[in-house]
């Protein structure tokens, strides 16, 4: 992993098109500024990670068992999420 | 004349898809060569489509639209994410989520829906900048017809499904 340190207001670059802005700094956090080509996905990574969790685990073979959600659909009585007032 | 492509889904089964109902998505998070998709119909009646991969023939998704279970779902897309795949407005744009029906309670993840647009057959996964959805919502229990308590899901519109790519 290639390591800069980098003050507030100061920027770099990655490849011809992003820049990245140290926007301030405060309490731990860090606030960054990112320019980048709209077509180029920016994320907080633990949201990538969790869409990716999510859409390996509804790819699985028993996470598209439509035969058993079109029968749950159709039993109101299913064990689960019971709401009677 | 449109032409078709032809091959063996093995998770869906035979397809034969005209070219022009090709989905092209850029990026499917957890499945970076996942590039082009082909929406096909579970089945009569169901609210459900299968979202099936052309690029990896085990990779399919089960979709519905998220309005038919939760009519009061309203996820904020960006210009961009509309102009990603060629539209200029929502009303451009088809919105599914997937299901997973892992576990006793069926969900959707309504934390990143698809959004597409037919006409330009191109989709993307969004993932919503806000926390207000999860990715695993479970579906609210089905209730028995002749027993119509609340009135959010009457008079509502059926399970309009998108268009999808018939035989």
């Amino acid at each position: 992993m290639l390591v800069l340190t980098r003050k507030e207001h100061e920027a770099l670059r990655i490849g011809a098109d992003v820049r990245v802005v140290i926007l301030g700094v405060s309490g731990g956090n860090v606030r960054i500024g990112i320019e980048a080509p709209r077509e180029l996905t920016v994320l907080r990574e633990e949201v990538h990670e969790r869409v990716v969790a999510a859409n390996r685990e509804a790819a699985a073979p028993e996470s598209i068992d439509l035969g058993s959600i079109t029968d749950w659909m159709s039993s109101p009585n299913s064990e689960n999420g019971k709401d009677e007032s | 004349m449109s032409t078709h492509v032809e091959l063996h889904h093995r998770r869906v089964g035979p397809l034969r898809v005209p070219t022009e109902e090709i989905l092209e998505i850029d990026y499917v998070p957890g499945f970076p060569k996942a590039k082009r998709f082909v929406l096909v119909e579970h089945g009569e009646g169901s609210p459900f489509l299968w979202m099936a991969c052309l690029d990896d023939l085990d990779l399919v998704f089960a979709v519905t639209d998220p309005h038919f279970f939760f009519p009061d779902y309203d996820p904020k897309f960006s210009q961009d994410d509309l102009e990603s795949i060629g539209a200029k407005s929502p009303e451009d744009a088809v919105v599914l989520a997937i299901a997973n029906v892992r576990g006793p309670v069926p969900a959707l993840n309504l934390a990143a829906p698809v959004l597409v647009n037919r006409d330009a057959n191109r989709a993307i996964q969004v993932l919503l900048p806000d926390d207000r959805y999860s990715t695993r919502q479970p579906l609210p229990q089905p209730q028995p017809e002749n027993e119509s308590v609340t009135g959010t899901g009457s008079g509502g519109p059926a399970p309009s499904a998108p268009t999808t790519a018939g035989p």
